[in-house]
């Protein structure tokens, strides 16, 4: 009898864990396409023995696809992830009092006066119709397009930006604040027209301050929501209510921690128009995917439609498994040059490199083609000065090719740097030189390996490369948020990150090494891009300003670079590194129409704001 | 019931004294650490635009999370606010309050974890007894054996096998997230259904990954009760060989595993890290990931909080409990 009951209760205890994987194996299909390809496996199996009965009577059938209700929804939604991973605030949809990404809303729902679209170097008008500045560029008017209208209906006006513009001035820590510096005075010339008067001369103002080089555009909210809110404490977030409204194309649907879904809205201002094509997606759904490992798994199971943030290495592995997976280039890199370069900035007020002459002993003594292919698994592009690997700028250095062969920037010779090392008194002893009994030694600050695989690779190459001459390099490697709160100090002698840049106009990088962001030891540095090495050159700034008074392309400023690199290449405070690649994956099983490089209308930025162009051109894969 | 008047009021003003230090130790770590949560907030603003008012955000923003007051004054309105469970503002999504994404990150990460936990402890017990007892058969015992194994295999590592098997290689399970993409969010038998289905990779993992350590420690225990005499005198009873095993063997050997389970579930809050990550699962664990990596000090603060509440307030159950659990226990004055 015991035995029978004991046998009994294992029995029961096999059943429960056998119960267990059972309902782990046996759980029905998730996803559309795999409950698709189940009945498509059983529909096949019947309409092949039909079919073979039938050609045998020598009549033709031809088997009609079903698509399911799933799948019909499937193929009218485009699934895209979040750049950076989770979702966060899923019921705050105010951009302005945070530092939070508003990823989706960019794309989807707000929209921008004007679009800066790096492909054609062209500020294109959208909720704005056209600018013009003043003499001196003492000021800008800008027009607005009297067809626009707020997705409620209630038309978008002079008002709704000169509200907007007011609640940023009297809250400089909101995004968008810092606009106030350069504003005297801002006002209604009549509902369709604003005029914008300076503090000082600005030919940037559009681009940096409304288009925006980044992609956070000045967005403008509707005042008949506004007015009367606490902009720091009104969430702007009640679907029952219509909440948020904004211009775009798609409304909010749903907003969860886990996707926020966005439905086409049918109205939209810009489809009415005729400047704009309502798009063929009729729902979005973002996602929050964190780890390397699902994307790629999501991108394989056509489960993702737009990854913006992906390894070389693994788009290069899946898109071998999946045909349907596409990126800006057919071949390695896969990828669209980000603007922003990525850089080592060196500190030149701390001694030993503080000295010039140190400093370009480091740029010789790291091969730094070698790195960026060993960092970026052979899917890596070396950057041979803080800018993008662009056409303006492309033409604008080969222009002046002298000046890199005067000083050769990616050259790597090791002998060079420790003869520069070794004039200045430094002796080997080991491994490292040493002066007055001190190693010498750089302390280097960069991400932690989870930030970007590329990290762990990059500084045991700079190790190696600087080990090989005699320095001694130690590395911080810290969260993200701690890296850059580090650049704001001075407590490393080389800090790694990318510099913000325009796509075309070579002042913005220029302006990052001007004496206006100099900060002496000890004191905080505000702006990350700006001056991290705490570089002060007056000659080079009184160059920048100049620049600065021009407008962006103007043929006068080109000789004024010239010098102002010159000096900028003598005193090296920086290292240049490579170009930010990112293959944005995109997935044209259920969508097409995706920007490459062959069909550049737009640069793939799926994160950001020019993403709204972007939509309006993808078709269904399957109509 | 084993209990005093006065232990129960000791007990209790015990576990007010472990919130108190614990909400004291919370106040000051992160001011021992080098970086300041203000200049963490404006690194990140500058990282999206450039900041010419750096002076005048910053003294804002001192003002916003309250740091301009005196250190004293701090002290005491946090620990007011914190016995109120009120964390103030998130910094990583500031303006959001602390206490709220707590809330909303709660329920999925103790569904899953107190599913888990509650089933690898009751599978995991009842499997770990029979393999020692006697009257079970061998085969059941050569069969269960090889589930101890799970005891040393981490939980993230299941995960990512089943994730890689089930949802990539055979397609039969979701890869990651709390429903298909794009279902609607509502008390519906369908998203329920989509929910469970989405949760079952992560709870597999979690409870075989449980199972072995609930397994071994049961079987330990088990050992030691086999021989007690009172086993032997309720076999010459002639006890039946169920009520032997359940009354007098298993639940002399319980003690322990309860002891146990109340200390996981009162971790259940903590979430399980990498589980949320790997799955995306929007809990407490993924919340605490990103919070470590932005230095949201409001949010780890308040995590923390409710992680040492949660297992102070287990442990407290417990003491009170374990007369009940076990009669030789007891805590009044002779």
């Amino acid at each position: 009898m015991p035995n029978k009951l004991m046998t009994k209760i294992a029995v029961l205890a096999a059943i429960a864990i056998i119960g267990l994987l059972m309902a782990v194996s046996c759980a029905t299909p998730a996803t559309p396409q795999v409950v698709e390809k189940v009945v498509t496996q059983q529909v096949e199996k019947v309409v092949t023995a039909v079919v073979t009965k039938e050609v045998e009577k020598m009549v033709q059938v031809t088997p009609v696809p079903k698509v399911s209700e799933a799948e019909s929804l499937r193929r009218q939604t485009l699934v895209m992830n979040h750049r950076g991973g989770g979702i966060e605030m899923s019921d705050w949809y105010n951009p302005f009092p945070t530092a939070r990404n508003m990823q989706g809303t960019y794309q989807l729902m707000n929209e921008a006066l004007f679009y800066l679209n790096y492909e054609t170097g062209k500020i294109e008008p959208w909720l704005a119709s056209e600018y013009k500045y003043d003499a001196n560029y003492a000021g800008v008017t800008i027009k607005l397009n009297p067809q626009a209208y707020w997705n409620d209906g209630k038309p978008f006006t002079a008002d709704d930006v000169i509200f907007t513009i007011n609640f940023l001035v009297k809250n400089p820590s909101f995004r968008g604040g810092a606009l106030g510096v350069w504003l005297k005075d801002f006002t209604k010339v009549d509902a369709n027209t604003v005029h914008f008067t300076f503090t000082q001369s600005y030919p940037r103002f559009i681009i940096e301050q409304i288009a925006n080089t980044t992609c956070n555009p000045l967005l403008i909210v509707p005042q008949h929501i506004w007015e009367g809110k606490d902009p720091k404490t009104f969430n702007n977030y009640d679907p029952a209510k219509g909440l948020p409204v904004w211009t775009g194309p798609y409304k909010l649907s749903q907003s969860t921690s886990s996707q926020i879904v966005y439905t086409l809205d049918a109205n939209w201002w810009a489809a009415k128009a005729g400047i704009g094509t309502l798009p063929a997606v009729k729902r979005v759904v973002m996602l929050g995917v964190l780890t390397e490992q699902e994307k790629a798994a999501k991108l394989l199971l056509n489960e993702v439609d737009v990854e913006p943030l992906i390894q070389a290495a693994t788009f290069s592995a899946i898109s071998k498994n999946n045909p349907k997976l596409t990126a800006w280039t057919k071949e390695s890199p896969f990828a669209w040059s980000d603007p922003n370069p990525l850089y080592a900035a060196i500190n030149t007020l701390r001694a030993p490199w503080n000295d010039a002459e140190m400093r370009w002993a480091l740029m010789y003594a790291v091969d730094r083609q070698k790195l960026v292919n060993l960092s970026f698994e052979g899917h890596g592009a070396l950057a041979n000065t803080f800018y993008p690997d662009y056409a303006p700028y492309e033409q604008l250095l080969a222009k002046n090719k002298d000046l890199f062969d005067k000083y050769p920037i990616t050259t790597y010779d090791p002998k060079k740097a420790i003869q520069i090392i070794e004039s200045k008194g430094y002796k080997k002893v080991g491994d490292y030189y040493q002066k007055d009994g001190k190693t010498l030694e750089i302390n280097m600050v960069t991400d932690q390996p989870q930030q970007a695989s590329y990290i762990l690779a990059m500084d045991q190459a700079f190790e190696q490369y600087f080990k090989a001459v005699g320095i001694k390099l130690n590395v911080r490697q810290v969260p993200y948020s701690v890296k850059i709160q580090e650049g704001l100090g001075d407590n490393w002698d080389m800090w790694i990150d990318a510099l913000q840049n325009s796509p075309f106009d070579p002042v913005t990088a220029l302006l990052h090494f001007h004496e206006r962001y100099y900060k002496p030891l000890g004191e905080q540095r505000t702006g990350s891009h700006d001056n991290p090495s705490r570089w002060k050159n007056s000659e080079y700034s009184a160059l920048v300003d100049q620049m600065s008074k021009l407008e962006p392309g103007d043929p006068k400023a080109e000789p004024l670079w010239r010098q102002a690199m010159e000096i900028l290449m003598k005193e090296m405070p920086y290292i240049p590194i490579a170009q930010q690649k990112y293959p944005e994956t995109h997935n044209e099983t259920y969508w097409t129409g995706w920007p490459t490089k062959a069909n550049n209308y737009i640069q793939p930025q799926s994160w950001c704001a020019p993403f709204n162009r972007v939509i309006q051109k993808l078709k269904p894969a399957n109509p | 019931m084993g209990l005093s008047v006065g232990y129960v009021i000791r007990r209790i003003a015990m576990f007010l004294v472990v919130i108190w230090v614990a909400a004291t130790i919370n106040f000051i770590i992160p001011r021992l650490v080098p970086g300041d949560p203000i200049q963490t907030m404006l690194a990140h603003m500058a990282q999206t635009e450039r900041i010419e008012n750096a002076a005048a955000i910053t003294q804002e923003l001192r003002a916003t999370y309250g740091l301009d007051a005196p250190i004293q004054e701090q002290y005491a309105r946090y620990i007011l606010n914190s016995f109120r469970f009120d964390f103030g503002l998130s910094l990583n999504q500031f303006p959001t309050k602390v206490g709220d994404l707590v809330l909303r990150a709660m329920p999925w990460t103790i569904g899953l974890l107190a599913t888990t936990t509650l089933l690898s402890f009751g599978l995991g017990t009842l499997m770990g007894a029979l393999l020692v007892w006697r009257g079970t058969p061998r085969w059941a015992q050569v069969m269960l054996t090889p589930f101890t194994f799970f005891a040393a295999v981490p939980y993230f590592l299941l995960a990512v096998v089943f994730l890689y098997l089930f949802a990539y290689v055979w397609k039969i399970l979701p890869t990651g997230g709390v429903a298909t993409a794009g279902a609607k969010a509502e008390w519906t038998l369908a998203y329920v259904g989509d929910v469970l289905q989405h949760f079952i990779l992560p709870a597999a993992a979690m409870a075989l990954a449980g199972l072995g350590n609930w397994m071994l420690g049961i079987r330990g225990m088990m050992v030691t009760t086999i021989g007690a005499d009172y086993l032997n005198l309720a076999y010459a009873k002639g006890l039946t060989d169920r009520r032997i095993f359940f009354r007098y063997a298993l639940r002399n050997a319980m003690l322990p595993q309860v002891t146990s389970l109340v200390i996981a579930l009162g971790h259940i809050v903590s979430g399980a890290i990498l589980i949320e990550v790997i799955f995306t699962l929007p809990g407490i664990g993924n919340l605490l990931y990103r919070s470590i990596g932005f230095l949201d000090y409001p949010m780890i603060q308040g995590i923390t909080f409710v992680l040492v509440v949660s297992v102070a307030f287990s442990v407290l159950l417990l003491d009170l409990f374990y007369p009940r659990l076990d009669p030789r226990i007891t805590y009044t004055r002779k």
